[in-house]
């Protein structure tokens, strides 16, 4: 049985699918799930058992051109056309579709026999056959508010899943990204002793910021009041967030971490993974936060629904400014200021931290807030399995230690088999001619050897020698932006040194 | 007679008997001191461009090509009736796609006659240049390639680029590309107008 799910773009909607895939894989254990994601999205499930291949697309590079090179048009269609080809070689028995319209076409065009969310024909248009998906169509355009159930566990009630209590979101994490992680946090010089909270402050929507000024404050008490580290996450785009804001960014406040466009994907989710909670609004890694299991404070607005779109697992804690008009259709047009935002201060957040603080440790837990609109939750199951909100006294009790681990995977995946598939995916790279991709990921693999040639004990004093004059002639390989030599040095170089060390102890345990 | 002569003469042979004037032009031509051949590990030819500040650039492996071409090979579109290869070389892919799975016709495109030349001393050609359905543009120009394509009025078309050699001589080969691909819109469009319909609404969806 083949199963196609679509879903291209927003990180935080693909791993909000991960448990359905999941889901998928153990009520079809014979079928090849495959996924088609945006380029830029693979790594998010690279490395995810459920997912037998990913089928990566550059939406993002096509939607440029499409705008901006109107001669390259054919070229276009042509990729479409390969794709759908490819697609329809497949033989899809099942199509789950997480991406209205464009997905539906896409879901159309590849001619499964049965697709589960948005499909599409000239006669019909767009249209769901499902039931489930025409629910939550329902609901969003209906009165929002009545519902209360996850997308998480709307995705996998599309799927047809049975309500059998969906495991968590699941980013897979290998060896290298939680080395870097580890270089990234060691390299600062903050006080290891202290437990360590990540902030995103960003959003990549502005009516969903709450401010560089109140995160500001939240991270200044954090580390003088509370005792903690803060590493402060987001991309390359919001480095300049908090210039100005008196917070130590820059080197003086020696427990001020800042990684802002200093990570990758994965290295963000290995970060994120060392934290003990992470403080946000409804953003991406918020959702990989939950994703590598760990704990978010999240901060929802009027502009977000958190029974919809709030942190999946259990014993994430949310604050919500409940006011009549949220959640709102079009934020960009708040008559009200945005109210909600204020209504949520940072002392309300300390507060919130303080409960999540003793929450985790088993202390008894209660919330009161000067403003009653202000409500604080805990995700949590219902006895069907799905996603609730509850106050946090509800849960007494706390909850285990990083809790939300339930299915770990394949974390202490061999190293060799790592290299290896990087290399491959980097030899595709080249054939495809995607070069300027497969130069930096070559140079990062590089980085990984570099490491391993002062570290990995199996290669031998004269192993050792012949690794480092390998990694050189690659550094004059790139320089001349060789890509047959490149390929040549991991086909004849690197990958015979994996087979050589995948009969010594050569692993992770080494890094 | 020294073996890489030996091979020179079989190829230009064939060549002679079937591109005559092709072969007046390669045999007069001498190819740029930039490029350098030498023996890969498997014993075969390969071959590296010198470029400015020393830095060199490899067309083909220098551990094993016909084993890399293999690899390269197995990238052609199936579907195409004819196949155009971009970024002759010395040759090794073209000669993989044609054993490999190619049976309609194959249009090997090389933007440098002197680097032809080379692959001509270098590597055994015979069989792929006494082919029929093998059709050669050493040096043309794309209109020269255009009408071809015009006459020979393919079913489907696709098209391997070799992207050692074509990164080489980018400005070459973009036009080239560019009017292959838009062969491959129109042949289509021509055969599957509902399925172009779709794909076009489906990009302006994408601009929206």
């Amino acid at each position: 049985m083949n199963i196609l799910v679509i879903r291209t773009h927003r990180l935080g909607d693909i791993l909000q699918l991960t448990p359905m895939i999941g889901g998928l894989k153990r009520s079809y254990p014979d079928s090849t799930i495959y996924f088609l994601t945006g380029k830029d999205y693979a790594p998010l499930l690279e490395g995810n058992p459920a997912v037998d291949a990913i089928i990566p697309f550059p939406e993002k590079e096509y939607r440029y051109a499409l705008k901006n090179e109107p001669d390259g048009y054919p070229s276009l269609f042509n990729a479409c056309h390969d794709l759908i080809g490819e697609l329809r070689r497949i033989r899809f028995d099942l199509i789950v579709n997480r991406q209205y319209e464009w997905g539906a076409r896409f879901a159309s065009l590849a001619g499964a026999s049965r697709i589960a969310g948005g499909a599409y024909s000239p006669e019909r248009g767009f249209y769901f056959d499902d039931q489930p998906s025409q629910d939550l169509v329902d609901a969003i355009k209906g009165d929002r508010k009545k519902n209360r159930r996850n997308l998480v566990d709307w995705a996998c009630r599309i799927a047809g899943l049975p309500p059998e209590g969906h495991t968590r979101m699941y980013l897979p994490l290998g060896p290298l990204d939680r080395r870097e992680a580890q270089r990234l946090i060691n390299d600062s010089r903050s006080d290891s002793t202290r437990p360590i909270v990540a902030v995103q402050a960003g959003a990549a929507r502005t009516f969903r910021q709450w401010g560089a000024d109140n995160f500001a404050e939240v991270i200044d008490r954090l580390i003088h009041e509370k005792g903690r580290r803060v590493v402060l996450m987001g991309s390359e785009d919001e480095r300049d967030l908090f210039t100005g804001r008196g917070i130590g960014i820059g080197g003086e406040e020696r427990n001020l971490i800042n990684l802002m466009g200093e990570t990758s994907l994965k290295t963000t989710g290995a970060v994120l993974e060392r934290c003990e909670v992470l403080i946000t609004g409804d953003t991406g890694p918020m959702h990989m936060a939950a994703a590598v299991g760990t704990p978010v404070l999240s901060l929802f607005f009027g502009t977000a629904y958190p029974w919809e779109t709030g942190p999946y697992g259990y014993g994430h804690f949310i604050l919500y400014a409940d006011l009549p008009c949220a959640p709102c259709f079009d934020p960009s047009r708040c008559e009200r200021g945005h109210l909600c935002k204020g209504m949520i201060t940072p002392s309300v957040v300390m507060a919130a931290f303080e409960t999540f603080d003793a929450f985790r440790r088993g202390d008894p837990v209660g919330w009161e807030c000067p403003d009653p609109s202000v409500r604080l939750f805990v995700t949590s199951r219902d006895t069907g399995g799905e996603q609730v909100l509850v106050p946090p006294e509800q849960l007494a009790g706390g909850m285990p230690e990083r809790g939300l681990c339930i299915d770990d995977g394949p974390d202490g995946e061999y190293l060799p088999a790592i290299l290896r598939a990087r290399g491959e995916e980097i030899i595709r790279s080249f054939m495809e001619g995607e070069s300027e991709r497969g130069f930096t990921d070559f140079a990062a693999y590089l980085e990984e050897w570099l490491a391993l040639r002062k570290t990995a004990p199996s290669l031998g004093d004269e192993g050792l020698k012949s690794t480092g004059e390998l990694i050189n002639a690659c550094l004059e390989a790139l320089r001349s932006r060789d890509t047959v030599a490149l390929i040549d040095a991991i086909e004849y170089g690197f990958n015979p040194r994996l087979e050589q060390s995948s009969h010594k102890s050569f692993n992770a345990n080494h890094l | 007679m020294n073996e890489a002569d030996h091979i020179y003469e079989e190829n230009m042979q064939v060549l002679t008997a079937r591109w005559p004037l092709l072969a007046d032009r390669v045999r007069g031509h001498r190819a740029e001191l930039s490029w350098e051949m030498f023996p890969a590990r498997n014993g075969q030819v390969t071959a590296r461009k010198v470029l400015e500040e020393g830095l060199v650039r490899h067309i083909h492996s220098r551990y094993d090509p016909e084993k890399a071409a293999l690899r390269w090979a197995g990238l052609a579109p199936r579907d195409a009736d004819t196949l155009a290869v971009l970024g002759f070389g010395l040759g090794y892919h073209a000669v993989a796609v044609r054993r490999m799975h190619h049976d309609g016709p194959l249009v090997i495109i090389e933007a440098d006659r002197g680097l032809f030349h080379l692959a001509l001393r270098s590597v055994p050609l015979t069989s792929l240049l006494n082919d029929p359905r093998t059709h050669l543009f050493v040096q043309e120009s794309s209109d020269s390639i255009e009408e071809f394509l015009d006459d020979l009025n393919p079913g489907s078309l696709g098209y391997l680029p070799y992207f050692p050699v074509t990164d080489l001589y980018p400005e070459y080969y973009g036009p080239v590309r560019d009017l292959l691909e838009k062969r491959i819109f129109e042949c289509r469009l021509r055969d599957e107008p509902a399925l172009g319909r779709e794909i076009g609404e489906l990009l302006q969806e994408t601009i929206g």
